[in-house]
């Protein structure tokens, strides 16, 4: 119970420290912070090699990710400041929403059973149990999402390979040629 | 004393909306990828939860399969954010309009 | 048993896929042709002499000795279960006898009478024979329903190819597909048909479909009306007869063997096997006999004006699939089987006859430039009497043991409608059979075209042999007919022999002298309707081939050319006005398309807890 106020608490904490923090390398280090406090929580829930994967896979290659492309983008102009505009109603219709979604979620949370079922199974959690079920219950969703990434890898690829270098990109890059480049692609569809 | 499904799942809400804010109200682009993360690990939180309540490992399966493609979500993103800062220099997604209508 | 069964079945089909597709000079076409079949034939014996003849039906028509011999599993689908097996009773052997035995002959006949054809249109001929020769012995095997259809749609197909063969003649290609067309209308009544039995019984096989005990012996209307339509397009019966007619085109030992002996009686030993459904519902037993019945006299009738004698003698084959009709449809199973045999006889020596004349002249079918023909063929003309007595009835040919049997079956049994109007058949019958003859044979020579006399030995022994068993072959009808419990019925014999004998008589009297102008007694109208088919080609063609024709020209013209534009104009018009005020949703702005997505996701959660 404790430790599930803590670690929840910090998560909540770092969590918002993402979306307010005004320097995103700030930003990184508070989502490194909840994803780590929230791999703790699910030690607490007795998955424990799904704790190790979330740090492993999530704390670290993909944080890596995000502070390398920080890193290669920190070089070039300035970013603009957050908050500095919104389209209309922009922040009240989603201040809203998001208040809607919340508490119908809330009905559906308090709607579940408060107590746990039964004993677990042995070994539950672990990284054998979790192989069984994941290439043998579960082995059709694995090939499906192992599709998936072969599509996100394509597509990475071609994202990489569409555009070439472009040397003057810092600051005075033509919009209108931009533009005119996709109307091209699209066969002169756009008005 | 151990805590409930409720609990874990009014957890997970307050993330999502968290991350659902961060997602509508920032401008930044990889703060907006970074929410979006934040939503992955809040329904990740529900899964794992739910597969600790009833005793199933499908609910860990499931969110292992959800971290996967959350990393291919953020390869694709950022290759996106890096060309098209390569593209225009500053990263707005208000002046990321070339799809308006 | 079994194997015998499977051995005869599986030969032809094997040597027709091998003479497909392998090419070969013309003397192995020949042997591997003619080989396979007679291969067949002597499996097909094997099966009789172990056991196979038994008389199938036991009461209501159920199937009681057949045995039932699974060497495989095809097909199970949830609770229906479709193996590989083979049905052999006193049925499916009779059947397997006639099919390979004549199949044989005609095979052999066929050796002299296809030589004038291209090596590689040689092949192509005896593939398509083998092959129907083999689905006409899966049809008559088959142990269920759905390998029976694998059959029934392969003779069709094969029939098709044959028919066709000379697919540079355009009338050859029309009466292929035409026939192709109007079987396709029998093969969906019988799929149906099968789909209401599987869904009635859970099951195809015929131990448990037509079997004692069966749950279709309470009376299936439906099922059986459905059979009879099947049959009825593959037996050229009322109102799907137009085919056969047509399908004289294809070369004459495809009509002796196809449209006369096998491929036509595959409706008869559809309603035999079936017997069950027949005598369980009275309605389908009503409406196949009479309508068989019917088409006898109107088949007899339109052969007595007709000039092309295989068209004469094609209308001869619908009039006597209709008495076999319905005899097996009636209840006369005995009598409508033996009916199958001796019509194969005679029918097929009519129409190897035909085909020596054929030969002789040119490939003239008109006999109206025949006449004194019987000088210079007499072994065609021996032959061709020797089928016409035995198709007339005239005892003691083969005929006669038959068709008589299954008309006093059907006066025995109270079916006093089909019986008069079989019993009017059988007063034409002899009439048309010996005009023909007459005509053909008789007289002077209407036409200067040189005659070749010499004909072929291979086309010789089986006209011989078939002339032989249209004499005296009427022994296996009463053998079999003993053998499977019916006696004979000197009433109606007598009546019958009375009928033949004055249509013989008026037959003598008119033409005796062979004069084409003895066609006089029949007014000119008259004979012209019957010659187009009493018009029901005419009848089709406006009932359905126009309208269609319509349809297709409404569809094309009205709809496509000018219906179509406008409404894809408007159509256009309504998007383009729907695009508009989506355009405002697509401000290109990410975020607000999040926030809808969030929105969305809201509304979908609300609608969730409330249906909860």
């Amino acid at each position: 119970m404790i430790a599930f106020v803590i670690v929840g608490l910090a998560a909540i904490a770092a969590a918002i420290g993402v979306v307010t923090a005004r320097n995103v390398v700030h930003s990184v280090l508070w989502l490194i912070t909840h994803l780590a406090s929230l791999a703790v929580l699910y030690l607490t829930l007795q998955a424990t090699f799904l704790g190790l994967v979330q740090v492993l896979l999530y704390a670290g290659a993909v944080m890596v990710l995000f502070l390398f492309v920080l890193g290669l983008l920190s070089t070039r102009g300035e970013r603009e400041e957050p908050g500095t505009g919104q389209p209309k109603g922009q922040t009240a219709l989603a201040v809203t929403g998001a208040m809607i979604m919340a508490a119908l979620l809330m009905v559906g949370a308090a709607a579940g059973e408060a107590v746990r079922s039964g004993v677990l199974p042995a070994g539950f959690g672990g990284a054998s149990a979790f192989g069984v079920a994941l290439f043998g219950r579960y082995l059709l969703p694995f090939e499906s999402t192992a599709l998936a990434l072969l599509i996100a890898v394509v597509g990475v690829v071609a994202l990489a390979h569409s555009v070439p270098e472009e040397p003057s990109a810092s600051d005075g890059f033509d919009v209108s040629h931009a533009r005119g480049a996709d109307s091209a692609v699209l066969g002169g569809e756009a008005k | 004393m151990t805590v409930g499904l409720p609990l874990y799942l009014a957890l997970s809400t307050i993330l999502l909306v968290i991350g659902a804010l961060g997602l509508l109200l920032r401008r930044d682009p990889l703060v907006m990828v970074m929410s979006i993360e934040i939503m992955w690990n809040a329904a990740n939180l529900a899964l794992v939860a739910t597969a600790r309540h009833y005793g199933q490992m499908g609910g860990q399966v499931f969110a292992f399969l959800v971290i996967t493609l959350a990393a291919a979500d953020v390869a694709i993103g950022l290759g996106l954010i890096v060309l098209v800062a390569r593209q225009r220099g500053r990263l707005d997604a208000d002046r990321l309009n070339w799809l308006k209508g | 048993m079994g194997v015998l069964a499977l051995v005869s079945l599986v030969l032809p089909l094997l040597g027709g896929f091998v003479l497909g597709l392998v090419p070969g000079s013309r003397r192995l076409v020949g042997w591997i042709g003619a080989g396979t079949v007679a291969l067949a034939f002597w499996a097909a014996v094997g099966m009789a002499f172990t056991g196979g003849m038994a008389f199938p039906w036991g009461s209501g028509g159920a199937l009681t000795t057949g045995r039932d011999w699974v060497f495989g599993q095809w097909a199970a689908v949830g609770s229906l279960n479709i193996p590989l097996g083979l049905w052999i009773d006193g049925l499916s052997t009779v059947f397997a006898l006639v099919i390979t035995g004549v199949g044989l002959l005609i095979v052999v006949y066929s050796l002299s009478y296809m030589a004038g054809e291209k090596e590689r249109d040689y092949r192509r001929y005896f593939a398509g024979i083998d092959l129907f020769i083999g689905a006409m012995l899966l049809l008559v095997l088959a142990d269920n329903f759905v390998l029976l259809l694998i059959g029934w749609a392969g003779v069709g197909f094969a029939s098709y190819l044959l028919i066709g063969f000379w697919y540079d003649r355009p009338l050859a290609v029309v009466a292929a597909r035409k026939a192709f067309i109007l079987n396709t209308v029998g093969d969906v009544a019988l799929i149906l048909a099968v789909a209401d039995i599987a869904l009635r019984t859970g099951s195809v096989r015929f131990a448990q479909v037509l079997g004692a005990g069966s749950p279709l012996s309470s009376g299936a209307a439906g099922i059986g009306i459905l059979l009879f339509v099947a049959a009825a397009a593959k037996s050229a019966q009322f109102p799907l007869q137009s085919w056969l007619s047509d399908a004289m085109e294809g070369p004459t030992p495809v009509s002796a063997l196809i449209h006369a002996a096998t491929m036509v009686t595959a409706g008869v030993y559809l309603i035999a096997r079936c017997a069950l459904i027949y005598q369980a519902s009275p309605v389908a037993a009503g409406i196949a006999g009479d309508l068989a019945a019917f088409t006898a006299l109107g088949a007899a009738v339109a052969a007595v004006a007709a000039y092309d004698l295989k068209r004469g003698l094609a209308y001869s084959t619908m009039s006597q699939v209709g008495y076999m009709i319905a005899g097996v449809a009636f209840g006369a199973l005995a009598a409508g089987v033996s009916h199958v045999i001796m019509h194969a006889f005679f029918k097929a020596v009519l129409f190897m006859s035909a085909g020596i004349v054929m030969h002789a002249t040119g490939d003239e079918r008109d006999i109206r430039r025949y006449g004194g023909l019987g000088k210079h063929l007499p072994l065609a003309r021996v032959a061709f009497l020797a089928g016409a007595l035995a198709l007339a009835g005239i005892p003691p040919f083969a005929g006669f043991w038959s068709k008589d049997a299954v008309m006093g079956a059907l006066l025995a049994s109270g079916h006093i409608v089909a019986y008069l109007m079989l019993a009017a058949a059988a007063l034409i019958t002899p009439f048309y059979a010996f005009r023909l003859y007459y005509l053909t044979f008789g007289g002077e020579r209407r036409s200067n075209v040189p005659l070749h006399t010499t004909v072929p030995l291979s086309m010789r022994w089986p006209t011989a042999t078939l002339a032989v068993l249209a004499v005296v072959g009427g022994g296996f009808a009463v053998a079999l007919q003993r053998s499977w419990g019916s006696g004979l019925d000197l009433g109606s014999m007598a009546i019958s022999v009375v009928l033949a004998l004055i249509g013989w008589g008026l037959a003598y009297r008119l033409y005796g002298k062979g004069d084409l102008a003895s066609d006089r007694w029949l007014p000119e109208p008259v004979g012209a309707i019957l010659r187009s088919e009493y018009g029901w080609e005419t009848l089709w063609h406006w009932a359905v081939v126009e309208p269609a024709h319509a349809i297709g020209k409404w569809v094309v013209l009205g709809w496509d050319g000018s219906a179509w534009p406008a409404a894809e104009g408007a159509l256009a018009g309504l998007l383009s006005l729907g695009s508009q005020g989506v355009r405002l949703w697509q401000s290109g702005l990410v975020r607000r398309y999040a926030l809808t997505m969030l929105w969305g996701a809201a509304l979908l959660l609300l609608w969730a807890i409330i249906r909860r």
